[in-house]
């Protein structure tokens, strides 16, 4: 067996080039490992490919119908050369059929080690969005300002990286005789542009109910806390009326949560512990019950709340709010932290 | 199976039996659950067609069998003569082939009330015969080594009779089905031959939905009745309670007739496809069953 063929798929099995997807929950993610495939296919006449779907949350009708349209859409000597496995709970299931026992003993070991269960690997941090979070947050909380080697410590990145990011904030920023740093007024069209960019940044995972009886918020931070994470923390309305008491808002419409994440990969099994009705939302227009948002810097700022558990910091929980599409709520909440009268 | 509503049978039942033996009286089954979870509400149905009745304690209970039967007889109901056992025993019939008390209302084949008792304490085996002398014939009480957890603090209703709790009744069931066993059952549900311990399990499952968040109560309520009524042995059974469940998860055919059960049964009102009861399954386990665990190893 190689490893990585044309360092592009992630295993090549008797002329058979796998590509492992897990957690896929997008059908155009889907549709872009199978044309990945076809394009190799092409240059590789005597090889086949085969996608491999590891815990996807795409229902066998979907499937077929993918499976379908590929057929309608590819030419025939690249299609009769494509597959599709699907794996869950251990178990594969082929499309069009499934291959030798012979080649499953060899593809599950391709699959064990791209599902590890030590978690997904994580994209490179976005310092620039973690050192503004974070200027924001001393701003908010009228901190002192800090060192460049403060702000290397806190968000987990080298010099020259802290270094441009201060140069790009310039025009907000005051420095101090020892230059030490600090927002002096609010950096509204970078806080927007981070609202525009969350969901990448903050690699937002929306989680719906599948079981027909929805959990309250309140009832998932019940069974949240007893996991006794000190890396989750709960943000969005229940988070900012933690630090915000005066929130104007009747109910609460889902559960918000920040995942520290210092490190290269996400691990997202907590949710299953945390109720096993949820799952990956299929689209962005589901009403979510949970969302999950992992934060990479590498001080979590997180504050223990006098009810148990952990409550993420103020910036993260606007941050929410505007996610959660709640804007009175958001601007209501920055106008109460903001130590100057001002808007976001 | 008959759509009854459980406070009418209720009524009917505590009318129909002699006053003095209704605090004897543990209503068990689908009937117990319905009365939790449907109320008073005399517009809602439970899709049965037995009425179990437990008769407490056991070392009274052929009396009380013999004063309710006797009664419910003089005054016009029937023994069941259809199925197995259909036929009164004699004073030469083996304890354990005789039939037990079935006897349907004067005015409906629908349902029917079957007399039970508790175990022997330390009773362990496979069900039990108490022989009932009734003036019909011989019939047997019945009893099995987990009907003392269904029985374990019952609720009293504001009919003179008690109800077993939901939580004890999933107990009990999830007790006595530590595998998927083979058998199926004689009679049909809706045209189908289901599982036992599938029937059993989807009860399990069919309480735990209705019951909600007070799942998590049932780990406490579950160790309490186990270290009271086994002392000697609780924490293995404790430790094997989740067994079932966990073969069920694993056995996407078994969890479908695990469904179809609840679907024709407890959750006829509200029913649910398989992966919405797996959810439920995998709930019950974090909720309840890996707490009851976790207490056993303690």
């Amino acid at each position: 067996m190689e490893n990585r063929p044309d360092q592009t798929f992630d295993a090549e099995i008797d002329f058979t080039y796998v590509e492992v997807k897990s957690g896929l929950n997008a059908v155009r993610n889907l549709r872009a490992g199978l044309l990945d495939l076809a394009y190799v296919l092409q240059s590789h006449p005597n090889h086949r490919g085969m996608l491999v779907l590891a815990d996807a949350n795409i229902t066998n009708a979907r499937l077929e119908n993918e499976w379908d349209l590929a057929r309608q859409t590819l030419r025939f000597e690249i299609f009769s050369r494509l597959s599709i496995l699907t794996y869950q709970n251990g178990e594969f299931r082929g499309h069009p059929y499934l291959p030798p026992q012979s080649f499953i003993d060899r593809l599950q070991e391709v699959v064990g080690r791209e599902t590890s269960l030590a978690g997904r690997p994580l994209p490179r941090p976005d310092y620039f969005s973690e050192i503004l979070k974070l200027l924001i947050h001393h701003w908010l909380q009228r901190d002192e300002p800090m060192t460049t080697a403060s702000l290397q410590t806190k968000i987990g990145c080298a010099y020259p990286t802290v270094a441009k990011t201060l140069e790009k904030l310039a025009p907000f920023l005051s420095r101090s005789s020892d230059r030490r740093v600090a927002l002096k007024t609010f950096p509204k069209a970078a806080w927007s542009a981070l609202i525009t960019r969350g969901d990448e940044v903050r690699q937002t995972r929306r989680y719906v109910d599948r079981s027909g009886e929805l959990r309250t918020p309140d009832s998932l931070v019940r069974r949240l806390t007893k996991l006794g994470r000190r890396d989750l923390a709960i943000g969005g309305v229940l988070g900012a009326r933690s630090h915000f008491p005066n929130l104007d808002l009747l109910g609460n419409p889902r559960l918000d949560l920040t995942l520290h994440c210092p490190g290269s990969r996400l691990d997202l099994s907590f949710v299953a512990r945390v109720d096993p009705g949820l799952v990956l939302a299929n689209s962005d227009q589901e009403p979510a019950a949970l969302v999950v948002h992992v934060l990479r810097r590498k001080e979590s700022l997180f504050s223990a709340m006098p009810e148990g558990g952990w409550r993420a910091d103020p910036v993260e929980c606007l941050l929410d709010l505007h996610e959660a599409r709640l804007e009175a709520q958001a601007a209501e909440f920055f106008s109460a932290l903001a130590p100057v009268p001002s808007s976001p | 199976m008959s759509n009854v509503s459980p406070s009418l049978i209720l009524a009917k039942v505590s009318q129909s039996v002699p006053h003095e033996c209704l605090p004897n009286i543990i209503i068990i089954g689908s009937l117990a659950a319905g009365y939790h979870f449907f109320g008073e509400d005399k517009n809602l149905y439970v899709r049965t067609k037995d009425i179990d009745s437990v008769l407490r304690p056991r070392n009274t209970a052929v009396k009380s069998a013999e004063a309710v039967a006797e009664k419910l007889i003089g005054a016009g109901w029937e023994h069941k003569e259809d199925g197995n056992h259909g036929k009164p025993g004699d004073q030469n019939t083996p304890d354990d082939k005789l039939p037990a008390v079935r006897l349907h209302p004067p005015d409906t084949k629908d349902w029917f009330i079957e007399l039970l008792t508790e175990p022997s304490p330390g009773d362990q085996g496979d069900r039990r015969w108490l022989r009932v002398k009734l003036s019909t014939g011989h019939f047997g009480l019945p009893s099995f080594s987990f009907l003392g957890v269904i029985t374990y603090k019952p609720v009293k209703t504001p009919f003179g009779l008690f109800c077993a709790r939901s939580e004890m009744m999933a107990l009990a069931n999830l007790l006595e089905h530590p595998t998927i066993r083979p058998e199926r059952m004689s009679g049909l549900i809706e045209s189908r031959a289901i599982k036992r311990s599938n029937k059993d399990l989807g009860r399990v499952l069919a309480l735990a939905r209705l019951s909600g968040e007070k799942v998590e109560d049932w780990s406490a309520e579950w160790a309490e009745a186990l270290a009271h009524l086994f002392p000697d042995r609780w924490k293995s059974l404790a430790l094997q309670a989740g067994a079932g469940l966990r073969a069920l998860l694993a056995s996407p055919d078994d969890l479908e007739e695990a469904a179809y059960t609840c679907n024709n049964g407890l959750l006829a009102s509200r029913p649910v496809t398989p992966e919405q009861l797996r959810i439920t399954l995998e709930r019950l386990l974090l909720d309840a069953v890996e707490p009851l665990e976790a207490q056993a190893r303690g």
